[in-house]
């Protein structure tokens, strides 16, 4: 069977009845994004790879319980983003650093929790200043508030329709909007040196 | 595809005389065609457009006979260069600006993401063609959006997704649930009925002590009584229970034994009597039916739902 060709739900429906390669397409499909939103929400590369690995973990180990009414990409990201959030109100790690892990004790430390970005076709020059930009926007987005966070993150990175955001994170729709509002406009007033 | 329009641009007699409705049925095509495939003579119309109906609310005003006239003098004597259309075009822009407010942030970032209806959508954009404050800000709002969506797509280390699959338990996504996870939803849900608050356990001392207050205040108001004596009272009590008991079943007995129903099972037990053979099937029927139930209400109650019910919570 190719699994590649197989949509979401029908990869869900395999996995749930055993099928291990159905987990592994998944799982190849999602660990970028889903990796890539928890990593943006706490900062720390360490902790987002086991709090991306606990979800994942989570949501094939109760694939069975994944209703088909619904997108499994928004399952998937509610589990993700659930998890993250709930991480975050634990430990209250509201505010994050842009290079590296916030908990970091040495150099090396640091060095090894940055951000690894994945190649691209910018030559050297584009490639740093594009970076300095970038930063300066995850700075921003990274001292919003938690929820602000994930509904920029999934409108605009991950590129998600306002009713599947208010899906994902179990709000209303009028909520949503509002949030990105909000959020957009504190970070508006934060790059207002880059925008104007 | 976008037809080439004709080198020729329409000529402002031609778009007045199709504002006008003055025109042919092929040549107001035409004009729709040029204007929809050049965007110099889409403007020229879209500006004759604002003056007419400019026009048109002045003349709700004052309604007279040579108020066309009128308007054009009023217009001339407000713009003091050489007028002409692109003067008046502008002036009028200016006014309609001046006469609008800015538009508030969110209106202009529901603009950018497309999130408002087609009428909206074409207001928003004339008062942003008229209304440099705005563009610039309508700008900002489409820089800082592109600034975030072009943000890098990141990869966990090459050892992530080995790591998730030896944590999956593959072999027993398809088990039932285990009777021991039962249980174990079955404690954490009475685990949820504990108090957190000092204010509920408040209000369950308070429910819990209502009815031995009031008990413990009868039993004294009873025993202060120097006649009354633990034994006489239980003696009275347990005469007046049995006797309200013997009254209450014998009215159920009779109202029983009076009953169609009574009759029907009785006519039912006698034909069951008589007929073995009809006693063993339904007894097969009523143990079947019992295994049927007891099945579905373990497959509802048991393995279709997360720990907390919630399509997208997974259970663990």
């Amino acid at each position: 069977m190719d699994l590649d060709t197989q949509t979401d739900k029908e990869l869900a429906a395999l996995s749930a009845a055993g099928n291990e390669g159905a987990i592994a397409e998944l799982l190849r499909r999602y660990e970028r994004p889903i990796f890539s939103l928890v990593y943006r929400m706490v900062r720390d590369r360490a902790l987002a790879e086991d709090l991306a690995q606990e979800a994942f973990i989570r949501a094939f180990n109760a694939v069975s319980s994944y209703d088909p009414r619904y997108k499994f990409s928004s399952w998937i990201f509610k589990i993700a983003n659930n998890h993250t959030i709930d991480h975050l109100r634990r430990r209250k790690l509201d505010t994050v650093s842009i290079d590296g892990s916030p908990h970091a004790r040495t150099a090396q430390e640091e060095q090894q929790t940055r951000l690894v970005v994945e190649s691209t076709d910018e030559n050297p020059e584009e490639y740093v200043e594009n970076r300095e930009l970038g930063d300066q926007i995850e700075q921003a987005i990274g001292t919003l508030r938690p929820e602000y966070r994930t509904a920029v993150l999934l409108r605009h990175v991950e590129g998600y329709a306002y009713e599947e955001i208010a899906e994902i994170m179990d709000l209303p729709l009028g909520t949503v909007k509002t949030y990105l509002h909000r959020a957009r406009s504190e970070l508006k007033g934060m790059l207002a040196h880059l925008t104007s | 595809m976008a037809m080439k329009h004709p080198k020729t641009h329409l000529t402002a007699e031609r778009i007045q005389a199709f504002l006008d409705d003055a025109l042919s049925r092929d040549e107001r095509a035409d004009v729709q065609a040029h204007a929809a495939s050049c965007g110099r003579c889409r403007a020229e119309v879209e500006d004759w457009q604002l003056l007419y109906s400019e026009l048109g609310e002045l003349a709700e005003l004052s309604p007279a006979s040579n108020f066309s006239e009128r308007v054009l003098a009023d217009l001339d004597t407000a713009i003091p260069a050489a007028s002409g259309e692109k003067r008046v075009f502008g002036w009028l822009r200016r006014r309609a600006v001046r006469a609008a407010e800015h538009l508030d942030p969110e209106r202009l970032q529901d603009y950018v993401e497309g999130l408002l209806p087609a009428r909206q959508m074409a207001r928003v954009s004339a008062h942003l063609d008229a209304c440099g404050v705005c563009r610039s800000e309508e700008q900002q709002w489409r820089g800082l959006i592109q600034g975030i969506e072009q943000l890098p797509a990141m990869a966990p280390s090459s050892a992530f997704a080995g790591r998730v699959m030896s944590q999956v338990r593959i072999g027993q996504l398809v088990r039932p649930v285990a009777a021991r996870s039962v249980a174990r939803q079955a404690l954490a849900r009475a685990g949820r009925l504990i108090p957190r608050t000092q204010r509920a356990w408040a209000v369950i001392s308070g429910i819990a002590l209502t009815p031995i207050t009031v008990s413990a205040l009868l039993a004294y108001a009873v025993f202060s009584s120097p006649l009354v004596t633990p034994g006489g009272l239980a003696s009275f009590l347990w005469w007046k229970i049995s006797g309200g008991a013997t009254a209450l079943a014998g009215i159920l007995a009779d109202r029983l034994v009076e009953s169609p129903i009574a009759f029907y099972a009785y006519s039912v037990l006698d034909l069951l009597a008589g007929t073995p053979a009809l006693t063993a099937l339904v007894a097969v029927s009523l143990a079947g039916a019992t295994g049927l139930s007891g099945w579905v209400l373990y497959r509802n109650l048991m393995t279709t739902r997360g720990v907390d019910g919630n399509y997208a919570r997974a259970s663990v």
